[in-house]
């Protein structure tokens, strides 16, 4: 099976981000990084990866703007993509993404640093949204739930839009 | 036969000067004294039980019961009190059923003088009891009375003996004895066991066989002992005296024996009482270990269910990080990129085919135009100058390629149903054992607050009290064993030393019909254990029919009042199945009252309600005057308390028919019904009223006039349904039910 852009991420050391103001309401809801991994439902995400990942979608589906800034400026990275965290459907994705939001005829738009940045940028326009969307759940609702619901929404969303 | 004829009290207690004449006709056997609750019925009673037994008939510590009148003469001195009962016999007894030619009357009449005296303590007497004196009167054939050579204490333990006295005065408390005693109080199994035998043995006559059989196995020892004397013969003397001493050993060890069995009996019945009460603790020891197997498995379901629902919510967790949800929420940028870039690729420019195709040429060495490229050449260079030219935009239109293919396969994702309908899946997954979890939880919850209504400590103490209890009877047995072990080893010596004896003395023609004399003895005693093994068979059997039709007669048509009973008592009464009377296990003289219910297991006393028992002890004192022909009175007190609807009728109506002179105390609501009513217009002979003049309204309650101005209580002839100017309460006068006796006086 190809790894085109899996292969493509992992050549290249760059550093996915998040917002350095968010760390702590982010670790909240990641269990790996709290080192539980049994009460997923109030730590819906299993690794920052895919609260990273989340984000990103969530700020396509909201039509939000990419942060503005250097991400150095911002953010914190938590991981480098040549320790191949980026499994191949995401790096795709994010391939897409860069090529949907930054044109074809950009050379940079298959440069890793420009598509690794375009995400970093997304994640951190997407990660206030999910994280209110989290930190307001109803009393006998779980964190996991909530971002269930989260997604059905935004995905009721954009279908409604396409 | 012996009947009551006339009982006068006199300053006794309540009571300034009563006299009560019961009915001595035969086809109306019944006499009623009806009297509120307080109103001296119990106070009558114990005047007649002092009247015939003296002070051991007085309550509790008969020198704290005061007789003296102290209600209504406070400050007199040297008031004497008295008690005469005038009954008579008809010279007929158990064994000679036809009385003598003359009927003969006798007076009882004991008095005593009671002396105002400082109380010595708080709870001591203010009166002082002084002369106390009994005189048994006989009538003469002319009329005249003397007193009875024998003895007052002789003759009336003699015809109402002391231990019998629940036969003759009977308060229905007291009665209950035979039974395990009443709800309030316990009586130790033993105690049960020795009154029931006593009465059973006494009346029944079965100690004249013991005490006969004691006897005569008793001269045939010494019949035996003389015969040894009489050969002069030294080793027989020897063998005599080892025959002594085997046979002392032996009774010692029978008596152990005895003692031990009653220990044993206490035993098992500690160890019964104590199961009772951790019974009562938790229901039954078993339900207590199901408890705790059901809370087992529990927390055994309630793991597993969590460890599912765990691992549900991880696929659910897992969910939100699948390439399909992602690619759903950016479904917008993937069609806009496959829409873009498919043209691209169907045009050729991603990836750049022209390019590919020049490619080959170079590397087969022949261009279109048929110029041999395999060779250094301007054509060549040419070709290689636009592949490398063409490097960048090569890499570029690759990567768009890949992104188009990319896209391509992620549009499949784009409604996101697939996601949906998995996450929907793993949701509902979680939902269910969240319910089962909660269920499971709730089960704890109620295991948990039945658990804790357990007192852990009790259960405990009470099973420690059990294991100790069945320790001490399995140490019992043991020792019950081992003596009746040692009771065959004995017995086997002595009869062989009886037998090596008997043969040595038939040597000894001296000796020969005091041999004679002792086998006379042997079968004498032989007979006598026979006959009274199959007489106590034969009566106890009988005693028991009869107890069990009697009681059947009370306890009858309970079914058919469902309407009026009270559902509770009628299921209790109807679980005994039967009753009797039987042996005491591993004995042949005593006796206990059992109770079975109707899957034949004998039910405790504990088991059996208050009216129950009252039907089951009268049963037995009726049974076992019939069974023994004792034609005597029945003075009972409180004998319908506890008993309603058709329970109370029948025992009325059966005591009525079966007891030979039945005297009984009632209060108003003992005779409420109209069944009652028209038992005592068909049975009774003679009725009277008490009435306590402080039941007055003047002191609060319902009695209409004051006849007499002491605290005193009077008595009147009046009936069930009637007053008079001494018993009359508020309400009777106005009450169709009741009517106003005419021509009569209160008696005082």
């Amino acid at each position: 099976m190809s790894e085109f852009f899996a292969d493509l991420l992992r050549t290249t050391s760059h550093g996915l981000v998040l917002p350095r103001e968010d760390e702590d309401a982010i670790n909240r809801y990641v269990a790996m990084h709290a080192g539980d991994r049994t009460n997923v439902e109030s730590r819906p995400f299993p690794r920052q990866v895919d609260f990273w990942a989340f984000c990103i979608a969530t700020a396509l589906a909201l039509k939000l703007q990419p942060r503005d800034g250097l991400p150095s400026r911002w953010g914190k990275a938590f991981i480098y993509t040549n320790q191949g965290i980026v499994d191949n459907d995401l790096a795709s994705l994010l391939a897409i993404v860069a090529v949907a939001k930054i044109g074809l005829d950009d050379p940079g738009v298959t440069e890793s640093r420009r598509i690794v940045e375009l995400a970093n940028r997304l994640a951190a326009a997407g990660c206030p949204e999910v994280l209110r969307k989290l930190q307001n759940s109803p009393l006998r609702t779980t964190p996991l739930d909530q971002a269930l619901e989260f997604a059905r929404s935004l995905q009721e969303q954009v279908y409604d839009d396409s | 036969m012996l009947l009551i004829r006339r009982i006068e009290i006199v300053n006794f207690a309540c009571f300034d000067h009563i006299e009560i004449a019961p009915s001595a006709n035969s086809d109306r056997r019944l006499t009623v004294i009806r009297a509120e609750n307080g109103s001296g019925k119990t106070t009558l009673l114990r005047a007649i039980r002092w009247g015939m037994y003296g002070e051991r008939g007085l309550p509790g510590n008969p020198g704290t019961f005061s007789l003296h009148p102290a209600a209504w003469r406070p400050d007199a001195t040297g008031i004497e009190t008295s008690v005469s009962i005038l009954f008579e016999t008809d010279g007929s007894s158990r064994h000679h059923l036809e009385g003598k030619p003359t009927n003969i009357e006798y007076e009882l009449r004991r008095t005593v003088t009671t002396i105002r005296k400082e109380p010595t303590s708080k709870d001591g007497p203010d009166f002082q009891r002084t002369g106390e004196d009994a005189q048994l009167l006989e009538r003469e054939r002319d009329g005249s009375w003397t007193p009875n050579p024998h003895g007052v204490g002789r003759v009336i333990e003699e015809l109402l003996p002391w231990g019998l006295r629940d036969f003759f005065v009977m308060d229905a408390d007291e009665a209950t004895d035979f039974v395990g005693g009443s709800e309030n109080k316990v009586v130790q199994r033993r105690d049960v066991i020795g009154k029931t035998s006593f009465a059973v043995r006494a009346l029944l006559g079965l100690e004249v066989f013991d005490r006969a059989a004691d006897r005569v196995s008793s001269l045939r020892q010494n019949f035996g002992r003389d015969a040894t004397k009489a050969t002069r013969n030294a080793g027989l003397q020897a063998m005599q005296t080892e025959l002594d001493r085997v046979s002392a050993k032996l009774a010692e060890v029978e008596k152990r024996l005895e003692e031990n069995r009653h220990k044993r009996l206490d035993t098992s019945a500690s160890l019964d009482e104590a199961r009772g009460d951790l019974e009562a603790i938790i229901g039954s020891l078993g339900a207590h270990d199901e408890l705790r197997q059901r809370l087992a498995d529990n927390e055994k379901h309630a793991k597993r269910a969590n460890e599912q629902r765990r691992s549900a919510a991880q696929d659910l967790s897992r969910d939100l990080t699948r390439i399909d949800l992602l690619a759903s929420l950016a479904a917008r940028e993937v069609q806009h990129v496959e829409t873009t870039l498919q043209p691209l690729y169907d045009d050729g420019s991603i990836p750049v085919r022209h390019l590919a195709f020049v490619k080959s040429l170079l590397e087969n060495g022949m261009c279109v135009c048929g110029q041999d490229l395999s060779s250094p050449s301007e054509h060549t260079d040419h070709i290689q100058h636009v592949i490398d030219s063409s490097t960048g935009q090569a890499e570029h239109a690759n990567h768009l390629a890949e992104t188009l293919h990319a896209a391509a396969a992620l549009c499949r994702h784009r409604d996101g149903e697939e996601w949906e309908r998995r996450a929907s899946d793993h949701a509902q997954a979680v939902y269910v054992l969240n319910e089962e979890f909660d269920n499971l939880a709730q089960v704890r919850r109620d295991i948990d607050a039945r658990l804790d209504d357990i007192d852990d400590n009790q259960v405990e103490n009470a099973r420690g009290h059990i294991d100790m209890l069945t320790q001490s009877l399995s140490q019992l047995d043991r020792q019950l064993a081992s003596d009746h072990e040692a009771q065959e080893l004995l017995t086997t010596d002595k009869n062989k030393l009886d037998a090596e004896m008997r043969i040595a003395r038939r040597q000894e023609a001296e000796a020969r019909d005091l041999e004679r004399y002792e086998e006379t003895a042997a079968m004498l005693v032989q007979i006598l254990q026979q006959a009274y093994a199959r007489i106590q068979d034969e009566q106890v059997g009988e005693l028991s029919d009869a107890m069990n039709t009697l009681f059947a007669s009370m306890a009858a048509n309970v079914v058919d009042d469902e309407a009026v009973e009270h559902n509770q008592r009628k299921a209790t009464l109807r679980m005994i199945a039967g009753v009797g009377l039987q042996p005491v296990e591993d004995t042949a003289a005593e006796y206990e009252i059992f109770a079975l219910n109707s899957r034949g297991r004998s039910m405790p006393p504990t088991e059996i309600n208050g009216a129950s028992r009252r039907i089951l002890a009268l049963s037995f004192v009726l049974g076992l005057c019939k069974v023994s022909r004792t034609t005597a009175p029945l003075v009972a007190d409180s004998l319908l308390n506890f008993m309603s609807g058709s329970v109370r009728t029948n025992t009325l109506r059966v005591t009525a028919e079966a007891a030979n002179q039945p005297i009984l105390l009632l209060t108003g609501s003992d005779l409420e019904s109209q069944n009652e009513i028209e038992l005592v217009d068909r049975y009774a002979g003679a009725t009277y009223t008490l009435t306590g003049q402080w039941q007055h309204v003047d002191y609060g309650g319902d009695v209409v006039n004051q006849t007499d101005r002491r605290q005193v209580s009077l008595l009147c002839s009046c009936g069930p349904r009637e007053y008079c100017q001494t018993c009359e309460r508020r309400g009777q006068a106005e009450d169709a039910r009741w009517t106003r006796r005419q021509g009569s006086e209160a008696q005082q």
